[in-house]
């Protein structure tokens, strides 16, 4: 049981290109940055927004194929969603929301109601049963949204940012619920989310869409050693430089990218196209004036924010190509870090490690 | 010095007279038939059989307007709020035209359409099926449809206009066929709209005077609604038409506190 995912879909004038699977019984999240397309992928695989081209097959049933003429509509898809905004119906009390997709596929009123009860209680929510959506909290709310996905028992789950309307306390909660809710639940789950923590600690794997595209699929764990974009570097903490090599001499490179140039050894399984160079930021020297030695990357630019963590700071850096140092507080005192301050970055060429894409 | 004095909120003495002169515009007619009413005869009138033949033709009227208004006015408010195709303005503005259109304009138009001699519809239904609508409580109807039928597709597109479609897109991925989103989502949160639109199409409805009397004549029981009986009283009897008048004030006012907080504000 599978849910495999090769679209084209465009809302507007965006168009997301995306291409996925997913297991059963397991969680995938489609990570990236608001505006990046994962809304679009939601509603294309619910059928709301049929894709240009391409196909989506859950199941060996083909549910879109545009070029077959194949496209099932929402109602007929066996699918679960929790959108972004909830979207429960305003009219109707918590309970008869939940009741909604069981009525709404012919199931017997006294045993949709009991279904929808049971559910309501599982999710800790019975004694708001009667209240209308406006009534709820956030959390009461998202916790009503998440029952109605569930109860007629879909063999695809979609949730799109579940926690992310909450306050940090309903948050909290409401990650262990959903945690439980996602591994009672036994059909493919699809997790789309911001915030990458939320992403390592409910998904067995992780897709990351950026600006319409998917830039990688790993583990949670192959990502954070590996990442392949300027996202998901940020995402994990490191730099990342994604570009193409030419040679200088014997075992240096360049890797030159469309926002500036590294200095960085030859890899010897090179043959031609992107690769991408990770400096972590703990390796990034920071000088008020044009250091000399022997690091072969030297970068000037202004700092662009400082940020600190404990007994270390992060210095974002306006350099060709932008970079993140770590440096010690006592460095910011003495360099007098602050935004729109003038230093100097170094690094050895040995410290950027290159990855294939 | 004017436009400072107004930015500081304080009212120019012009504008307290100008609309103290607006209010009694409209409140002295009130007036005036607030003291008129024989009050110690209004039992009397409006339970007299003339009176009472009058209202139970205008409810009927009215509501049978509002209610053709509505399921004729719901199709066609979404196809205006959610279809596409050339020359939607046109048909707005066509659909808008008999708000400001002279009811009695409308009556002769309706005569044009549906009158038993030269009516373009209406010599075919006599000729074929020995149809006759002029003079006929279904040309009061038809005449009261006419006039409320624009409030009631207005009023159903901007209450579709300001619904949230997503809520129909949410409902789908639930299982609900298009029939069940629109018989339990669409229609139920479009609800105020749609009390709006059905209160203020029958007010209308229950008000018109012009295209009945031109359209189907002022025959008592058949189509003498209470606005024509008013017209005819205030020829025989003026105390009934004031009483009766008052009737149509009270109604008029009860709709308005219906509609308070939901459509009007």
């Amino acid at each position: 049981m599978t849910l495999s995912v090769d679209v084209t879909a465009r809302r507007g004038t965006f168009a997301v290109r995306a291409s996925f699977d997913a297991g059963r019984g397991s969680t995938t999240a489609l990570l990236g940055p608001n505006g990046s397309g994962k809304s679009t992928l939601v509603a294309s695989m619910a059928g709301l927004v049929p894709p240009e081209e391409g196909s989506v097959v859950l199941d060996r049933v083909v549910l879109d194929e545009p070029a077959a003429g194949v496209y099932v509509p929402p109602e007929r898809r066996p699918i679960g969603v929790v959108f972004q905004d909830l979207l429960l119906f305003p009219h109707l009390s918590a309970l008869e929301n939940v009741a909604f997709p069981l009525l709404a596929r012919g199931v017997a009123r006294a045993e949709a109601h009991d279904r929808s009860e049971h559910i309501l209680r599982r999710l800790e929510v019975t004694q708001r049963a009667g209240a209308r959506p406006r009534e709820l909290s956030g959390g009461e709310a998202q916790r009503v949204a998440l029952a109605r996905a569930l109860v007629a028992e879909p063999a695809l789950l979609l949730l799109d940012e579940p926690l992310s309307a909450l306050d940090v306390g309903a948050r909290a909660r409401l990650r262990e619920v959903l945690r439980d809710e996602l591994e009672r639940f036994p059909g493919i789950r699809i997790l789309i989310t911001h915030d990458p923590v939320e992403a390592s600690t409910m998904a067995e794997r992780i897709v990351i869409v950026e600006d319409g595209r998917v830039t990688q699929i790993g583990t949670p764990e192959e990502i954070r050693s590996a990442p392949r974009s300027r996202y998901a570097a940020d995402l994990v903490g490191v730099n990342a430089v994604r570009g193409v090599l030419e040679p200088i001499d014997a075992g240096t490179g360049r890797l030159v990218s469309s926002e500036g140039a590294l200095v960085v050894p030859w890899p010897e399984w090179y043959v031609e196209g992107e690769v991408v160079g990770i400096v972590r930021p703990i390796d990034v020297t920071l000088w008020p004036d044009r250091p000399e030695g022997s690091a072969r990357n030297v970068l000037s630019g202004r700092v662009t924010s400082v940020t600190i963590e404990g007994d270390r700071a992060r210095v974002r850096l306006a350099t060709a190509p932008p970079l993140v140092a770590e440096v010690t507080l006592g460095s910011v005192e003495r360099l007098r870090l602050r935004s729109g301050v003038e230093v100097w970055a170094s690094f050895k060429a040995v410290e950027v490690e290159l990855l294939p894409p | 010095m004017a436009s400072s004095a107004l930015r500081r909120g304080r009212t120019p003495a012009v504008f307290v007279v100008l609309a103290a002169l607006g209010v009694a515009l409209v409140a002295l007619p009130l007036l005036g038939l607030l003291l008129r009413t024989p009050w110690s005869r209004v039992g009397e009138i409006l339970t007299s059989e003339t009176a009472l033949t009058a209202l139970r033709l205008s409810l009927v009227v009215a509501t049978t307007a509002a209610a053709i208004s509505f399921v004729l006015g719901l199709p066609l408010a979404w196809v205006l709020a959610r279809g596409s195709f050339r020359g939607k303005t046109f048909v707005r503005a066509l659909i808008v035209l008999p708000l400001v259109m002279p009811p009695v304009v409308a009556g002769v138009g309706l005569l044009a359409a549906f009158g038993r001699r030269s009516g373009l519809v209406g010599a075919w239904l006599y000729e074929w099926f020995g149809i006759q609508l002029t003079f006929t409580t279904a040309a009061a109807v038809l005449a009261a449809t006419f006039v409320s039928f624009p409030l009631a597709v207005l009023v159903l597109e901007a209450g579709l206009r300001g619904l949230d479609e997503r809520l129909e897109g949410a409902a789908s991925t639930l299982g609900a066929s298009r029939w069940y989103v629109l018989r339990r989502v669409t229609l139920p949160v479009m609800g105020p709209q749609i009390a709006a639109a059905l209160v203020l199409s029958w007010a209308r409805a229950l008000g018109e005077f012009g295209a009945t009397i031109t359209f189907a004549g002022n025959l008592q029981g058949r189509t003498q609604t209470l606005p024509l009986a008013v017209f005819e009283r205030l020829q025989t009897d003026p105390e009934a038409a004031f009483a009766i008048s008052m009737l149509l004030i009270v109604v008029a006012f009860a709709v308005i506190l219906a509609l308070r907080g939901r459509f009007l504000r």
